[in-house]
């Protein structure tokens, strides 16, 4: 217990100098970037007074230490401050973008670890048969397949051709339609979503799928090859305990720090994907304000993605240290 | 830089391994159509011809009934609508040509990837040498930067970088066609300086990762104690000890990272940053309005895509299996 | 007479490489007794170890045990298929025709093993207990009737904290190691392996391989990179097991040290087949062919500071298929070789003193034509005589 605690808080130390890192970076895109904001506020027709005052209320004058102080001020408090282009705090309305995205991400990540862990016993257990080689292809062709296209491939196949699933929009999202199910017994809401969810998800989540496949079936295929896993066959253990116990054990810390390390590469794959499916989440918000060049918009995405990939790799690596007691804590 | 034992060693896994063969021939492939894109395509990729829009490729026949403008009237009209070989994969709705068209996309995606992958293997070799050889406070100090560049998803750092950049490109002179040995084809090559610096500054904190732990693991050997106790300056012994011993793994992942680059660069073009229209991701996202009639419009690009990208990844494969530089495939 | 507990009978293990055909284990027959020691020695590549991994039915892909018998003495096995079995011979049963599970739960029962490496041997991720644990709980489960599938696997997973190992069993196993004399049972059980010493391990290797109570223990270089002192007391701890409950061991070893001081019959092996098999004094004694009477030339003889070390010169022949001379395996490195041994090759025959004593050598003495290993009347392969014959 103690070494979690000291894990944890060094850990954690780390991880704010990296946030501390991504603010300052954060801020200092702003900074360079060459559009005025005070520009993009102001009336087309402004004239260079108005400009002008809009810079000074920005406090756009001030030395950059002092914007960069109140920047950090403010963002360590909460406020990511106001939209150029609608004028309103960006932490609501990310807020209010996030779900879209964090349950696309969740989905993918669910699909991606269902389909490919076991796919990559089975191939390793079967090396060299029909199902690994086509297990193989399949994955070599999951790596090598940009998500936008395989979104579109699938619309045009699924939705335009067979006419089975909608071709883009959420709808409804997943707390809606549970509360619809609870309070109006009505399950018409979670199917929509889930409609709506499917191709997303497949869109998303197949590359990150071919990967923790080659990941695991490396993995098993290693620890298959290792002595201990002959001597517990010559202790008499049962085939299905062995997988469990002894191969799957090492040969998934690849995959867990993998699956930590590409939550980020599904936010950031989500993008495109998002663009397709016109999928209301941070992807589509990001583009939206790199057009507008709303920067304070752009900055609090930024800040939440990479807060959230910090966070997340010191949970990875806790789960690590677990499954093998070998890396020391801390 | 690339020594005999090397060398014997991609010749044999070559030899033993088919899929590594085929790899090797795709990017073979794709680097002479990136090259000699001018001498074939068949067309013209930008040029217009109304007469001929949706042309579908060579192998469709049949015909098909499409509602257009017909003397100042939206009327629907059975056409003729079998391919020719003219236009082998059709044509898109300005009445371009889509092979053409997916063989310049081959030229502007090489030229991101290779000119991408040179500037992030310089700064990143640069970088993590820097950081492994005197560890330290330098170490930290650069290191921390990287894991900053780290916590972002690549393609939102790299959207980002755009915007701080803003749209540059750069035009090259296609020596075909200034040399007078092909007319009819666009005189320049459009280079998308953004796209490419972003990618770039991106991309490189991989290779720096990876040089770091390298230099680390070089630095402890005994030669390069030895050349430190003959009084030996550090950048010497970085560039005759330390970055020879180290450049394999570095080299690998920047191969496997061109597969990465393309589909950034497809990605971002189909966002819409490209900088040029000829590109495969650009392509894509035109089509993508005609997914119900004209379907090739935005699948053949992508089967471009995949073919190169498989290419790529099969040789960083065989690359791999035959240097084992003991990588694992981070990914960005 | 000496009842045996496994009979081996024209065993073949291949392994199919790249490179071809490796006949590791090139058609051996011998008898393990009740309650003996019974040694393999050989040099490194002589196919040794692949024998005892074929007795365990450990033989991986790219290799495989492609034929021959192992008759193991089961009579409750035997009894329940029935004599009509062609799998059953008597009170022996042929471990090749079962199938895999319950191959598995005959090494989870009947047969241990010991590996050469310890260190490797054991999971680094879990403790010394529960691995020692599991092979008792395997064994109590197996002797209960109980299964454990993919389905127990999955409920297994589903219920956090549930352990496969029963606390009875965990029990047993510290007193395993108590039984193998390792200090502080109770807090060493809960230690990783990497925190034992390289003899600790071996010990608790040993212990390991007790859990399925076994009545072979098939041992496999068990003294191999140990310290001379703690090489003794691994030995010692062998024999005193051995003799506290009667099992069978199999030792694998190239220590000839160790086995005059533990074995009771030796088998010297080359080239993937025995050369002479017979009572451990007897062939030290009285070594009928070459090779043995070259390894025990390589032996220091401490009282005679004179005696010159004799080494075998050449190296151990290539177990390729296609390289493999025709003739006796060790005729080119042998100092009595004549035409004949490059043609014909030997099969293990009785030598005329002793009738246990056997020798494949064209040029020993040899009582003709005895039945050394009878083979059972039921099974349809009928071997020839000595049994040790390569052909194909």
């Amino acid at each position: 217990m103690r070494e979690e605690v000291q894990f944890f808080v060094s850990r954690s130390l780390q991880g704010i100098v990296v946030i501390w890192g991504i603010i300052t970076a954060v801020f200092m895109f702003r900074f360079i970037s060459p559009t005025n904001p005070a520009r993009l506020i102001a009336p087309d027709d402004a004239s260079e007074e108005l400009v002008r005052a809009i810079e000074i209320d920005l406090g756009l004058n001030d030395p950059i230490l002092i914007q960069y102080v109140s920047y950090l001020t403010g963002v360590v408090q909460g406020d990511l401050g106001f939209s150029y282009s609608t004028n309103t705090p960006v932490r609501g309305r990310i807020i209010q973008v996030l779900p879209a995205t964090l349950e696309l991400a969740f989905a993918a990540l669910i699909f991606a670890v269902i389909v490919s862990i076991p796919l990559g016993i089975i191939s390793a257990t079967h090396r060299g048969t029909k199902i690994d080689s086509v297990a193989n292809l399949t994955s070599l062709g999951g790596v090598s397949t940009p998500n936008f296209w395989l979104a579109i491939m699938l619309v045009l196949l699924i939705s335009v051709q067979l006419g089975l699933l909608p071709t883009s929009g959420r709808p409804i999202g997943l707390g809606e339609g549970i509360r619809m199910l609870i309070f109006q017994a009505n399950i018409g809401g979670l199917t929509t979503w889930l409609s709506h969810m499917i191709l997303p998800t497949i869109a998303l989540g197949t590359y990150f799928m071919a990967l923790l496949f080659r990941l695991t079936r490396n993995g098993v295929l290693e620890e298959l090859g290792k002595e201990y896993v002959l001597a517990a066959r010559g202790k008499g253990l049962p085939n299905p305990l062995i997988m469990y116990r002894y191969v799957l054990r090492n040969s998934l810390t690849p995959v867990v720090t993998v699956t930590g390390l590409q939550l980020g590469g599904l936010i950031g794959g989500s993008v495109v994907v998002e663009a397709v499916f016109a999928w209301p989440g941070i992807g589509r918000l990001f583009i939206t304000s790199l057009n507008l060049s709303d920067w304070p918009m752009m900055q609090g995405v930024l800040i939440i993605v990479g807060v959230g990939y910090v966070v997340t790799n010191i949970f990875v690596d806790y789960i690590n240290s677990s499954l093998n007691p070998q890396v020391e804590l801390a | 830089m690339i020594s005999k034992r090397t060398r014997t060693a991609v010749l044999k896994e070559l030899h033993s391994n088919k899929l590594a063969t085929v790899g090797t021939a795709l990017i073979l492939c794709m680097l002479f159509v990136g090259m000699f894109a001018p001498v074939l395509a068949p067309h013209d990729p930008t040029q217009q011809d109304n007469s001929q829009t949706h042309q579908p490729p060579a192998f469709m026949g049949g015909e098909t009934e499409t509602t257009r403008l017909v003397d100042g009237e939206m009327q629907t009209v059975t056409e003729d609508n079998s391919g020719s070989l003219t236009h082998p994969l059709g044509t898109d709705t300005n009445g371009r040509d889509v092979l053409s068209r997916a063989i310049y996309g081959a030229r502007t995606s090489l030229l991101v990837a290779l000119t991408a992958m040179m500037a992030s293997l310089i700064l990143g070799t640069s970088v993590g040498m820097t950081a492994g050889y005197f560890g330290g406070k330098t170490d930290t100090i650069l290191m921390r930067f990287v894991d900053v560049v780290l916590a972002f998803p690549a393609l939102l750092i790299t959207l980002a970088m755009i915007g701080v950049i803003g749209p540059l490109t750069f035009f090259i002179p296609d020596p075909f066609v200034t040399s007078g040995l092909i007319t009819d084809r666009p005189t320049h090559m459009v280079f998308p300086v953004t796209i490419t610096a972003a990618i770039a500054a991106v991309i490189w904190v991989w290779i720096a990762r990876v040089a770091r732990s390298e230099a680390i693991r070089v630095k402890n050997e005994e030669y390069v104690t030895a050349a430190r106790t003959m009084g030996r300056s550090n950048f010497g012994i970085i560039r005759k000890h330390v970055l020879p011993n180290s450049i394999t793994p570095i080299l690998v992942l920047a191969t496997i990272q061109v597969a990465s680059i393309i589909i950034i660069e497809s990605s971002l073009s189909f966002l819409g940053f490209a900088g040029t229209n000829l590109s495969w991701g650009y392509d894509i996202a035109q089509g993508r309005d005609y997914l119900g009639t004209s379907w090739w419009l935005s699948t053949i690009p992508g089967l471009f895509i995949v073919i190169a990208v498989v290419g790529i990844n099969l040789f960083g494969d065989l690359l791999r299996d035959a240097l084992d530089p003991g990588i694992d495939r981070g990914e960005v | 007479m000496t009842k045996p507990i496994i009979k081996v009978r024209n065993l073949k293990t291949r392994f199919f490489t790249e490179m071809g055909q490796v006949n590791a284990v090139d058609g051996i027959s011998f008898d393990i007794n009740q309650g003996e020691v019974l040694s393999v020695v050989g040099e490194s590549g002589s196919g040794k170890s692949v024998t005892g991994l074929s007795l365990m039915d450990l033989i991986d892909s790219p290799g495989q045990i492609t034929d021959g018998e192992i008759w193991f003495h089961h009579p409750d096995l035997a009894a329940e298929r029935g004599a009509a079995d062609d799998a059953v011979d008597g009170e022996f049963v042929n471990l090749r025709s079962l199938h895999q599970k319950a191959r598995r739960s005959l090494c989870g029962t009947e047969l241990g093993m010991i590996f050469q490496d310890p260190g490797s041997a054991f999971h680094p991720a879990l403790t010394v207990g529960e691995q020692i644990g599991e092979a008792v709980e395997s064994r109590r489960r197996i002797a209960r009737g109980e299964d454990y599938d993919v389905k127990e696997m999955l409920l297994d997973l589903c219920s956090l904290r549930s352990s496969f190992v029963s606390d009875e069993s965990y029990d047993e196993a510290i007193g395993l190691l108590e039984q193998v004399d390792i200090p502080d049972p109770i807090d060493r059980a809960d230690e990783y392996p990497h925190e034992f010493s390289g003899g600790m391990l071996q010990r608790a290797m040993v212990a390991q391989a007790l859990a399925s109570d076994p009545a072979v223990l098939i041992a496999d270089e068990p003294t191999t990179g140990l310290d001379v002192t703690i090489q003794a007391g691994i030995i010692d701890l062998l024999r005193e097991l051995q003799a506290d409950t009667g099992m069978s061991i199999f030792l694998i070893t190239h220590n000839i040290g160790v086995v005059s001081s533990i074995a009771d019959r030796v088998a010297i092996m080359y080239g993937g087949k025995f050369l002479e098999l017979g009572p451990t004094d007897r062939v030290f004694e009285k070594p009928a062919n070459p090779y043995t009477e070259g390894l025990l030339n390589c032996l220091p003889d401490p009282t005679d500071a004179t005696n010159i070390i004799e080494p075998i010169h050449g190296n151990v022949p290539s177990l390729l298929d296609h390289e493999m001379p025709a003739g006796c395996s060790y005729a080119d490195r042998c100092p009595a070789v004549t035409e004949e041994c490059t043609e014909t090759n030997p099969s293990l025959q009785p030598t005329p003193e002793t009738a246990n004593h056997l020798v494949a050598c064209i040029h020993a003495e040899t009582a003709e034509s005895t039945t050394t290993f009878p083979v059972a009347t039921t099974t349809p392969s009928v071997l020839s005589d000595g049994g040790a014959s390569a052909d194909e």
